[in-house]
């Protein structure tokens, strides 16, 4: 397969250079790669996103695909994964979906070690609602409802994950989209729970591309220990230089496999009609 | 130097190439001009990195083998420029600055 023959025919809406681009073409790549090498069939590949300009990514590949409530992408994926875990999960979310209105749910993703992957398109801004602060904001930021600037210290998001116990933890740049693709590809292979905050920049809102690019460097390739939980922790703090690739990868048992063993619970009963199954909502 | 975003009022077009018009000067080997109008890649610019090529959502882009050219070995071809959405990742990605994407 293609990255093409994952398009879907939605209008795609976000502005023109958007930087979620970068991430939808990384995205099909990986998708394209894992159906080619046999890890996955298209029909095995579910994708779910939060509310926000990040969320309509699902409207834009064309797989099995959970349009979200605001922050809420991990109680579907649980939900999936456990009703059959042979599906590859990828959920999308925002830092205000992610770190705000969802940080409960991300917390505990973590904690299980839930197996699936977790992007999170960090643009420090709430940029669907015309760019409020988030919980990675920068202190000084302005905006319209923040007009003296923020004066709020952001979360890390790293240093949350690393200490929730969460088996990949990476940061990505929506700038370099080579070096996305290949983080992702390894969190999408990564059994347990992988968690990526991609620094992504919104031209609209925060265009914070030109400012980070020169302080962006692949810890990678200066010899980091990604099994050495202080080391990372380190790197995760760094503010002067800004790390980008994989700072920690453990395994440990999943939460699904604790749970159910080999059983696939899709299969050991007959699925319902879905308009059977809705008919009980309404 | 970037693509001259001018192009269009300062070149000629000369020809066409898969679909697309081709602005010159022309002279091949050392000299293959601009490729595509919306989508506008010039090939004396062009390093043959592909990024464009992977960064585009919509397939915009082949990469086509020429032969004696000065920058490099491989261009990239605009072949479906129709189809682009406008997004603007190709031109903010490639390293040599060598796309202009009509607004
Ligand atoms: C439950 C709920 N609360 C609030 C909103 C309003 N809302 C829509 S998008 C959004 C913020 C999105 O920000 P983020 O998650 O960072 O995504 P981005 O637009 O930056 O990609 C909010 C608060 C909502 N749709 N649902
Ligand atoms: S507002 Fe920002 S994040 Fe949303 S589509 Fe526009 S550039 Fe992208
Ligand atoms: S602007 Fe976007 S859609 Fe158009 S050719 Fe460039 S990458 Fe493709
Ligand atoms: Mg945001």
């Amino acid at each position: 397969m293609e990255m093409r023959d994952f398009d879907s025919p939605a209008k795609n809406t976000w502005c023109p250079g958007c930087n979620n681009f970068g991430i939808l073409a990384a995205v099909k790549q990986v998708l394209a790669e894992l159906v080619n090498s046999g890890e996955a069939r298209p029909e095995e590949i579910v994708i779910l996103s939060g509310v926000g300009c990040h969320g309509k990514i699902s409207d834009y590949i064309r797989v099995n695909s959970f349009y979200c409530l605001h922050g809420r992408t991990v109680p579907p994926a649980m939900g999936i994964k456990v009703a059959n875990q042979r599906l590859k999960i990828i959920a999308f979310s925002g830092d205000g979906d992610a770190y705000a209105e969802g940080i409960s749910h991300v917390v505990h993703a973590a904690r299980r070690n839930l197996n699936m992957t977790l992007v999170v398109h960090d643009n420090e801004v709430f940029a669907l609602t015309t760019s409020q602060v988030t919980p990675t904001t920068k202190r000084g930021f302005r905006t319209k409802s923040a007009p003296k600037g923020s004066f709020e210290a952001p979360l890390n998001p790293l240093h949350l994950m690393l200490s929730c116990g969460a088996t990949f933890v990476a940061r990505g740049f929506s700038g370099d989209p080579r070096h996305l693709r290949s983080i992702l590809m390894e969190a999408v292979r990564h059994r347990g729970f992988s968690f990526i905050d991609v620094i992504q920049e919104c031209v609209t809102f925060n265009p914070i591309k030109e400012k980070y690019l020169p302080k962006i460097y692949d810890l990678n390739k200066e010899g980091h220990d990604v099994t050495n939980f202080s080391a990372a922790w380190e790197r995760a703090s760094e503010v002067e230089r800004i790390p980008i690739g994989i700072f920690y990868r453990v395994e440990r048992e999943t939460y699904e496999k604790q749970l159910l063993g080999e059983r696939i619970l899709a299969e050991e009963k007959p699925i319902p009609s879905i308009k059977k199954a809705l008919q009980e909502f309404i | 130097m970037p693509i001259d975003p001018d192009f269009r009022a300062k070149r000629k077009k000369v020809g066409t190439h898969s679909g697309h018009d081709v602005w010159g000067p022309v002279n091949p080997p050392k000299e293959l001009g601009i490729h595509g109008t919306s989508v506008a890649v010039d090939w004396d610019i062009c390093n043959g990195d592909a990024i464009c090529s992977e960064v585009c959502p919509v397939n915009v882009f082949d990469m086509v083998e020429v032969q004696g050219h000065p920058t490099s070995n491989r261009k990239s071809d605009p072949a479906r420029e129709s189809d682009c959405i406008k997004c603007l990742a190709c031109e903010t990605n490639c390293p040599t600055k060598a796309i202009r994407i009509e607004k």
